[in-house]
């Protein structure tokens, strides 16, 4: 029997039966779990459970409970007519793979919190690893005249500039204790064991180049205005990204995204004692100090790590 | 309902040195875009429609990507017009019939109109059953169709816009730059008209945000000073019409006092600045924060939702995400191309004055000699013919003003020295003849160059489209160039030359 044979109180069960899946699938059900219920439950008479059974519109699991066999390719064919259920269903099941990638995220998130509880001294690593990345993403913008009065081309400076993002990154951990060279927080990322494929050094940076590109940022009066909790913050949330990028757990929708976002927020709140308003706003006025003092190219290089 | 948002201290306009164009175009714009009334549409639909407007290039949220929606609710507007017209030249009469013949004779005129459009029967009788039938027995029933007169002034899709729309707030004004297109403006009966295919018969409302629709185009109508409107208008006071959003089964009049309406432009063009130009890194996370619905209750009329918001996210390409990562910079770097592009030149058109546009070179000014069949001969100044180039396409102004006028696109055909020869697109004869068009009005109508802005959300829409490109199954994704080809580019395949 195909779906055009059914009346419109059987197509509504139909209906009520997709919206049973939808709310087990997005409560965090598995596939294989979703959308079990007793018939009864659903309004199902009888004779109507006989003809949906026999056109295998749904299938029967040994409690006697009933669900619609979309796991069925002819069935799902047929249920291609309910076309938003349809793509709802579509959509909630390949979502299952990001939230497989996020209930994994979170657990390296809570193994990165656990180091950092017992270890403080930690943050520094944290720190340099999450600083380099925010520096060497940000491709170093600058004033174009300030960069060709330090000697740099266009070309040198794109290159070299975000080349000394490592040793800028140094420098902002080591406000938060001792630290000697990168070496020593890509060893710390090694010990814990986090699943990170590939680890590489920054490649080595001329001193001169490094003092040049300082100069040109102004970032001595940059520094300055850097309060722990702001290192902390943004090395926290470049670390963390860096790390669920690398170990391929980064969701692909945006819904995950920010669910997972909000983890890593509220973590950094716990670790901090301070809320995630008061984190930003302690950003936000830094940034209004960069841009009383005309360093307007700090916004673009001290940030946030945009995610959506 | 839009999401609120907190307004804006000021609308960031282009400075005295950006405006003529003296800054060098790099990076994020220092002012916000000359929003359209589509953009202020998706931003009260939803932050997310906004946001794919601007990001992605999608244009109306509230219109189906894929499908005949809109050429159909075309087709519905310019036979009204063509109807209109033909009854206000009297080339068609409907006195002396009883309603239903007169019903039968614009069906008949209807399918000839459809076919030169180039729509078959079959859709042709579709959006006669569907649309023009329930329209035009109204209007027969209600007399409107056959108490339109040769004196009647009735002007259609006029563009209208200015660079400082204002809008109350607490006890202040904002400005914003607003530009759109009106349907149709009766001046005879006072009123303004929004035209939809939308909505059913049993609607005690109108189509969602129509009503919102026209009260912006009254807002930038009631903002135009007299010698920003056309010469003709002087004693038009748009304070005293009607706004009407007319659908095919009923027309709904609009309140033009509407506070409601005022805060969710705010907050509109709140999310519009934000989106484009914010610096604050936390903008498209906020966005999301606040879309109008989700996968499990979704919005019932908006075309996004599991095209654009919620994709199907195909498991290959397997390096989707790195593509999304490297995509994601493109898309506000070609918006930003577009804002100093085209916004920028909305700018200029609408605050420099006509003299600093002529010097620029932004606008030439020629007059009309001729019109005939669709080429219209104009005399340019020895000034003007300079900056004209090329055998391009040209925005005309045949009617009205850069504020209030009608703009044409046209192609130039010919240039024999002054004299220019422009082939305008789509118009047809009718609509000069009749339109109140001609005789022309005393001042030169403008003829400039739009930049080609449609390219950048082209590109952006292209760019998402091969973002969320790919199959389910992995024997397909080897089959698939394309997502081989991805995997090389963004992924861990190595690409090799040949079959090996």
């Amino acid at each position: 029997m195909r779906l055009d044979h059914f009346n419109s109180s059987t197509i509504e069960i139909i209906e009520r039966m997709f919206e049973v899946i939808f709310n087990d699938l997005s409560s965090g059900m598995s596939e294989k779990e979703a959308g079990w219920r007793a018939p009864n439950q659903l309004g199902i008479m009888q004779t109507v459970q006989s003809g949906l059974l026999s056109s295998e519109i749904i299938e029967r699991n040994s409690k006697g409970e009933v669900r619609l066999n979309f796991k069925n390719y002819r069935t799902h064919q047929e249920l291609k007519r309910f076309t938003l259920q349809n793509d709802q269903l579509e959509y909630f099941l390949k979502a299952k793979t990001d939230e497989i990638k996020v209930n994994k995220a979170q657990e390296t998130l809570n193994q990165i919190i656990e180091i950092v509880q017992q270890s403080p001294s930690s943050w520094r690593y944290i720190v340099a690893l999450g600083w380099w990345k925010m520096l060497e993403s940000s491709g170093m913008p600058a004033l174009i005249d300030d960069i060709l009065n330090e000697g740099f081309s266009p070309e040198d400076w794109t290159i070299k500039a975000v080349k000394s993002s490592s040793e800028l990154a140094l420098g902002a951990s080591q406000k938060l204790g001792e630290i000697n060279e990168f070496n020593d927080a890509i060893n710390f990322l090694r010990q814990i064991k986090i699943p990170i494929d590939d680890i590489t050094l920054p490649s080595p940076v001329d001193q001169d180049d490094v003092q040049r590109v300082k100069k040109i940022l102004k970032w001595a009066e940059i520094e300055k205005e850097l309060t722990e909790p702001l290192i902390k913050t943004l090395g926290f949330l470049w670390f963390s990204f860096s790390v669920l990028d690398s170990a391929n757990l980064f969701p692909l929708s945006n819904e995950s995204i920010i669910k997972l976002y909000k983890v890593i927020w509220d973590a950094l709140a716990m670790l901090l004692g301070k809320s995630k308003s008061e984190l930003l706003n302690e950003l936000e006025s830094a940034m209004s100090i960069f841009d009383s003092n005309q360093i307007t190219w700090a916004s673009d290089i001290i940030r946030i790590p945009e995610v959506v | 309902m839009i999401a609120k948002r907190e307004p804006l201290t000021r609308w960031r306009c282009p400075s005295r040195e950006c405006l003529p164009g003296n800054v060098f175009p790099s990076g994020r714009p220092p002012f916000a875009p000359f929003p359209t009334i589509t953009n202020l549409l998706n931003a009260n639909l939803c932050p997310v429609a906004i946001y794919h407007d601007l990001i992605h290039g999608i244009d109306n949220a509230l219109i189906p990507q894929y499908g005949k929606e809109k050429q159909r609710g075309d087709l519905f507007h310019k036979f009204i017009v063509h109807l209109k017209l033909s009854l206000k030249n009297r080339s068609f009469r409907l006195s002396g019939y009883d309603i239903q013949s007169q019903l039968g004779m614009v069906q008949e005129r209807f399918l000839q109109f459809s076919q030169r459009h180039g729509f078959s029967i079959d859709e042709s009788s579709d959006i006669l059953r569907g649309y023009i039938e329930p329209w035009v027995r109204r209007k027969l029933e209600s007399g409107e169709l056959e108490s339109i007169s040769k004196d009647d002034q009735l002007i259609f899709e006029l563009s209208v816009g200015n660079a400082r729309v204002p809008f109350p707030l607490g006890e202040g004004i904002r400005h914003y730059p607003l530009r759109g297109r009106v349907d149709e403006i009766d001046l005879t009966r006072k009123r303004l008209i929004e035209r939809t295919i939308k909505g059913i018969s049993s609607d005690t409302d109108p189509p969602l945000l129509k009503d919102y629709q026209v009260w912006l185009l009254w807002k930038i109508l009631c903002s135009l000073k007299r010698e920003q409107l056309p010469l003709q208008w002087k004693s038009v006071d748009f304070q005293k019409f009607t706004l009407v959003v007319e659908t095919p089964y009923k027309d709904f009049t609009i309140k033009s006092d509407n506070n409601g309406h005022v805060m969710d432009t705010h907050y509109a063009y709140a999310w519009i600045d934000d989106i484009s130009i914010s610096e604050s890194r936390g903008v498209f996370q906020e966005v999301f924060e606040n879309a109008a619905c989700t996968p499990l209750i979704p919005h019932t009329e908006c075309g996004h939702k599991f095209l654009n918001c919620f994709p199907r996210n195909y498991p290959y390409p397997q390096s989707r995400p790195e593509i999304k990562r490297t995509f994601k910079p493109w898309y506000r770097l070609l918006l930003w191309e577009k804002i100093w592009e085209g916004d920028l030149f909305q700018y200029q058109l609408l605050s420099l004055s006509r003299e600093e546009l002529i010097k620029q070179g932004l606008i030439s000014e020629g007059k009309i000699l001729s019109f005939e069949d669709n080429k219209m001969e104009l005399e340019l100044g020895e000034e003007n013919i300079g900056s004209i180039r090329g055998y391009d396409r040209y925005t005309i102004i045949p009617y009205g003003t850069l504020f209030c006028g009608k703009r044409e696109t046209a192609t130039l055909v010919e240039v024999k020295k002054n004299r220019l020869t422009m082939e305008l697109h789509g118009v047809e004869d009718y609509f000069f003849r009749d339109a109140i068009i001609l005789p022309l009005p005393d001042l030169p109508p403008p003829i400039m160059q739009e930049p080609p802005t449609y390219l950048k959300e082209q590109m952006q829409n292209a760019l998402l489209r091969l973002q969320y490109s790919g199959v389910i199954k992995p024997e397909k994704s080897q089959e698939k160039s394309l997502v081989q080809l991805l995997e090389g580019v963004f992924g861990r395949r190595s690409i090799r030359r040949g079959s090996k």
